[in-house]
């Protein structure tokens, strides 16, 4: 067990490292456009070469990679161009808190009813429930969140006035802040529903077809706890790694839906940096969410090596 | 030389059979027929786009009223500008099924090749290439698509590359996979001890194996380049105005949403939803044919 996390953690700090060279790479095609975008198409190249100067953005590729690096560790990621001065730390972890507040809304939403949906469509295999729920996942799955967003404004908040269209600045109470995160959170669980009940319905098929659950079931158990105690426990396994993966990806799948609810969370923050071309704020939101997603998916690799003795003892490497 | 010709007729022979009998399964599958007429129907729209709009997409004018109700004239109603929501929302069929089959087919194309010699040689190549891809699936595609447009400006060709390049990794994870289990079987050997060189058995000898995979990914992916793709063009990415792209659209109407004026941002968004679940349709069809 401990040889195993150490290697997944090793593993782990390697990729971050490369994401931090991809990120700062891709950032860093143009550097010259940067001191342009501030100072407009008019200015002379005398004074965007000074911008450039006075923005770090004069040494060699690899110098300015380590300055970054550098800073990212100590979580200074330098200063946001759009509001001058201001360094991007101070931006990023309201953001952050206010994603995952978000982010645990929709987990705490889609969660039960996909694993509900998942294992019911399981038992009723091959017949019409088991053709829908997996449909209504699929469809749900792809269709983008600001479609189903639309959507739900449409109805939720101008047709029927239940929740607000678009999050405000203040809130009157915490009830009043949930209120105004049930739509954005449930554009989320449509997108997120098809995948987790995909995992939780082959989960389940696979713990009905195993033989403890067929000696469970011929010693004479009822079939309820058959059903609780042997195949949901077996069932939720490969569930959670897929919840960890799918949480990470909120955070940044986030993207779209927080823009089109005005929640501000980090997925707005990223998309209003782009907007404002403002490299420092992106570059910091993009590897927050990198590095967020690569901790949730080494815990929930620990959990299932954690519960699942057949990786624990190391009999099933990678 | 007979005797070296005569094995391989039988199975040229099953290879057919098995087509055919795929072919079978899809036409059987109701929701590869369901996927394929909605498919059709905006391919129908793209090609046929002038025959079928009542005015011109990007054509805003002045006479029309703007924001009118759906009405006999206006079909879907009108937008701010006065543009003909029908005529807009069949226009930008052909905005997406241009730029969507062309990035994934672009990703499809490298992905492949990537995944050939990932697989095919293994070794360092394949660690240090693996590693790469891992570190940039951590992040949704959309987000470093989004830092890449940044940095490199936006138009729509650049779109398609971005979106290419960033599914080339996930899709090189697949047929890396499906070429691994074939490095190993007797035909590739057989080829290697003919003195065959790396690019001529992993052309000729192992790509026309993995075709299976490679078709399932193509059309998954395609949807996932629809559902991108809309997203770009919805943050302002993507398409630019006054284009008919769907996204855009959605995102130019939206504020309006609350004052009532529903239509110019809901028929784009079912078009877009249409679209994509008729194309994953396909491709889950597709996949279960294939697996069996």
């Amino acid at each position: 067990m401990g040889r195993y996390v150490l290697r997944r953690f090793g593993l782990a700090a390697i990729t971050l490292v490369l994401l931090s060279m991809i990120v700062f790479l891709i950032s860093s095609v143009l550097p010259g456009s940067v001191g342009r975008a501030i100072l407009g198409p008019f200015a002379d190249p005398q004074s965007v070469a000074l911008v450039n100067e006075q923005l770090g953005l004069g040494g060699p590729l690899w110098e300015r990679y380590f300055d970054w690096v550098g800073g990212a560790i100590t979580l200074d990621f330098g200063d946001s161009y759009q509001y001058r001065g201001a360094p991007v730390t101070d931006f990023l972890w309201d953001a952050l808190w206010r994603s995952a507040k978000l982010a645990l809304l929709t987990l705490l939403l889609v969660v039960p009813l996909a694993v509900a949906g998942g294992a019911m469509a399981a038992l009723r295999q091959g017949r019409t429930t088991d053709r829908v729920i997996s449909l209504a996942g699929l469809t749900l799955a792809v269709t983008p969140e600001f479609v189903t967003g639309v959507v739900l404004i449409a109805v939720f908040a101008v047709g029927l006035g239940w929740f607000p269209a678009s999050v405000p600045a203040t809130f009157s109470s915490p009830f009043d802040e949930l209120r105004a995160m049930v739509l954005p959170a449930v554009s989320l669980v449509a997108v997120l529903f098809g995948y987790i009940a995909r995992m939780a319905r082959a989960g389940t098929l696979e713990a009905l077809a195993a033989d403890y659950t067929r000696t469970a079931t011929l010693k004479g158990l009822a079939w309820g706890s058959v059903l609780r105690r042997h195949v949901l426990r077996n069932a939720l396994l490969p569930t959670i790694a897929v919840v960890a993966t799918q949480a990470g990806y909120l955070l940044g799948g986030l993207l779209v839906t927080e823009t089109l609810f005005n929640y501000p969370g980090i997925g707005r923050l990223v998309y209003t940096a782009a907007k404002g071309r403002d490299i420092p704020m992106m570059m910091g939101g993009v590897i927050t969410v990198g590095a967020v997603f690569m901790l949730l998916t080494l815990l929930a690799d620990v959990l299932s090596a954690w519960l699942n003795p057949r990786i624990r003892l190391g009999t099933a490497r990678d | 030389m007979s005797a070296l010709v005569a094995p391989q007729a039988p199975a040229i022979d099953s290879k057919k059979t098995v087509r055919r009998e795929l072919l079978h399964e899809l036409l059987r599958s109701k929701a590869f027929l369901i996927g394929s007429a909605i498919v059709l129907t905006w391919v129908v729209c793209a090609i046929f786009r002038d025959f079928i709009v009542t005015f011109d997409p990007t054509d805003d004018n002045p006479f029309q009223q703007h924001r009118q109700p759906l009405t006999d004239q206006f079909l879907l109603g009108t937008d701010r500008l006065g543009r003909d929501v029908f005529s807009r929302v069949v226009g930008g069929a052909r905005v997406i099924l241009l730029i969507a089959p062309a990035a994934t087919i672009i990703g499809t194309v490298l992905g492949v090749l990537l995944g050939l010699v990932m697989g095919y040689y293994r070794g360092v190549v394949d660690d240090v290439l693996g590693r790469l891809i891992e570190a940039l699936l951590a992040l949704p595609v959309i987000l470093v698509a989004l830092l890449a447009l940044v940095s490199i400006g936006t138009g729509t060709l650049i779109v398609t590359f971005v979106i290419g390049l960033l599914f080339a990794p996930v899709i090189a994870r697949t047929i890396r996979a499906a070429v691994l289990v074939e490095r190993d079987l007797d035909y590739v050997r057989a080829a290697q001890l003919r003195g065959e060189r790396g690019p001529y058995v992993m052309l000729v000898e192992i790509l026309p194996n993995v075709v299976g995979p490679i078709i399932v990914e193509f059309t998954v992916r395609l949807g996932y380049a629809i559902f991108t793709l809309a997203g770009l063009s919805f943050l302002g990415f993507g398409s630019q105005p006054p284009s008919p792209d769907w996204g855009l659209m959605i995102a130019e109407e939206r504020a309006v949403i609350s004052a009532g004026i529903w239509w110019p941002s809901i028929f784009p968004a079912i078009a877009i939803a249409s679209l994509v679940i008729g194309v994953i349709l396909i491709a889950d069809a597709i996949q279960a044919a294939f697996d069996r």
